[in-house]
């Protein structure tokens, strides 16, 4: 949140802040606000720390601010600027009452975009969130994926006032496939002794990015492992429910049906129509009357 | 057309359809099993066709439709003529002219394990045949890209790759393994089909009657031959190519004259 920052002689003075309204285009160049470090924030209050004299330029929004220790705050809306001058150690409180962007930029360009090992802010005035880190030898917060830097409040109960960032909004936040989680996958290819599929769901969410599983020979069911034909337990097509045993290789994760409520959930018969699971290993078609092999997932109600 | 389509079974059989052709209506027939074979499929009652060519019936109850293309489709138990295209840790990719390549397992050959290869006491009586023997097996592990091969269709499910052997079903060699020397050259499914009929095909039967070749026909669509001199390799080649479209008796005029321009 630093802005312009002069060193202050270490004096007794009280913490002042000062507004200065409508600053004409002359006075915004002289100051090369173009240049100035952008931040915003929700609704909400804010403990806010100035060690030395600060100038913030408001681009959008209303603040009230209110110095440590007193009720009597200062407000100014967007298009002010505002200088605090302050003593080390002491704290002023904030109360933003609409969002808050300060700078000079597109109002709609609120959230910079940041990319991983960007600096997000000090670790003193902010937590590190969901996609980013701290690093302790400087105290910086980095952020450690890509996606838009956003800030959140600090939670009305915790003792720590410090709101904190985090890095949301990209692909990469989707769910992922973890060993031991129950996906629901589509069968792309059956070889002779594997089958490869992709990955749609992780529990109950649908993935955002695309993930590749193999369900081996010996991981299709729990017994008789060595005689599994695989071209008996699934067909290109077919939704299966497997559960992931390890990351696998780099193409893929590795799948496992080899449980009673794992294997084909839904699949098509060679006529078209979805098919009604017989047994544990058959299917049968609406339509003809065939009976075609697959291992069959029992779906409990 | 119209008047035809739900008519008794025999009106269709042993003539054209052309896919989309109800051939067969279930409703009409009294229970009986019958056996779809390839061409046909089942839309609730109606049977109708998905390729063009002849509906056929054979006794008692199997229907299917034959037609003869280029392109060639796996099935289980077929006979065919495979190019070696490239070799991978388990298996030898074969191309066999079908959608996909044909996977050809290492081990799939006569004695072909990976631990031991055949003693020479266990072998053959000679000791002459037991070289000879030991020394084809290690050979065949080294196919090099681009020999040719006759073999079997082990398995042939839709979507994955078709698998193959060099045996016949019991393990023996039986004729299977890579041809040597000799012209190969591509035809059609129904040409094959028709020079691997018994009683013999007209053609094969003139040729052999002048001239001594040997042959092997791939049901995939390639022939191969093999004889003393390249003369008689092409005029059996060029035959062969030109009976495609021939009557009995005309293929029997056809290699009467092409026999009396090499003699």
């Amino acid at each position: 949140m630093a802005t312009t920052s002069t060193p202050q002689p270490d004096s007794s003075s009280n913490l002042s802040i000062t507004v200065e309204s409508n600053p004409s285009d002359s006075r915004l160049s002289e100051l090369g606000i173009q240049s100035w470090p952008k931040w915003g924030c929700p609704p909400g209050k804010y403990m806010l720390k100035f060690e030395a004299e600060e100038t913030c330029y408001l681009v959008k929004g209303k603040v009230k601010v209110y110095p440590k220790g007193s009720s009597e705050y200062v407000e100014f809306g967007a298009g002010k600027q505002k200088a605090a001058s302050d003593q080390e150690g002491s704290s002023k409180q904030g109360q933003s009452l609409g969002s808050i962007h300060c700078k000079i930029k597109k109002m709609e360009e609120a959230d910079e975009m940041v990319t991983p090992g960007e600096v997000l802010g000090k670790a003193t005035d902010l937590k590190a969130g969901k996609g980013a880190y701290a690093a302790s030898h400087n105290n910086t917060i980095y952020a450690s994926l890509t996606g838009f830097r956003r800030i959140q409040a600090p939670p009305p109960a915790s003792n720590d006032k410090r709101p904190t960032v985090e890095v949301t909004g990209h692909k990469a936040h989707g769910p992922v496939p973890e060993p031991g989680s129950v996906v629901i996958a589509r069968v792309t290819k059956v070889m002779a002794r594997t089958a490869s599929a992709d990955i749609m769901c992780v529990g109950p969410k649908s993935v955002r990015e695309k993930f590749t599983g193999i369900i081996r020979q010996q991981d299709v069911r729990a017994t008789e492992i060595d005689k599994v034909d695989m071209h008996l337990s699934f067909r290109p097509g077919d939704i299966v429910r497997a559960v992931v045993l390890s990351l696998g290789d780099a193409r893929a994760y590795y799948l496992s049906t080899a449980k009673n409520e794992l294997g084909v959930v839904s699949a098509e018969s060679s006529a078209g129509a979805t098919m009604v699971p017989i047994s544990w290993t058959e299917m049968q078609c609406p339509l003809t009357g065939q009976i075609e092999l697959r291992k069959v997932a029992k779906v409990v109600n | 057309m119209e008047n035809k389509q739900f008519s008794s079974p025999a009106s269709f059989v042993d003539s054209t359809v052309v896919p989309g052709d109800v051939v067969l209506d279930l409703s009409s027939m009294t229970s009986q099993t019958i056996k779809l074979g390839g061409g046909l499929r089942q839309d609730c009652d109606a049977i109708s066709a998905m390729k063009a060519g002849t509906l056929r019936f054979s006794k008692p109850n199997k229907y299917w439709i034959e037609s003869s293309q280029k392109r060639y489709v796996p099935c289980v138990e077929d006979t065919i003529l495979g190019i070696v295209v490239d070799s991978k840790a388990d298996n030898f990719l074969i191309d066999i002219k079908g959608p996909a390549m044909g996977f050809l397992p290492v081990l799939a050959f006569e004695g072909g394990t990976r631990r031991n290869i055949p003693k020479f006491e266990i072998l053959v009586e000679s000791s002459h045949n037991s070289i000879l023997f030991s020394m084809r097996l290690i050979g065949l592990y080294q196919l090099e890209v681009g020999t040719l091969l006759y073999l079997r269709v082990v398995k042939a499910n839709f979507g994955m790759n078709p698998e193959l052997s060099c045996t016949d079903a019991s393990g023996k060699a039986a004729e299977f393994g890579p041809l040597k020397d000799g012209y190969m050259f591509e035809t059609s499914t129904g040409l094959s089909r028709k020079l691997l009929s018994s009683p013999t095909c007209p053609v094969l039967e003139a040729l052999g009657k002048k001239l001594s070749f040997e042959i092997a026909v791939g049901l995939n669509g390639r022939v191969w031959v093999n004889a003393a001199s390249p003369d008689t390799i092409v005029v059996v080649a060029n035959a062969i190519m030109n009976s495609e479209s021939l009557s009995g008796a005309q293929q029997i005029i056809m290699v009467d004259h092409l026999l009396k321009n090499i003699q």
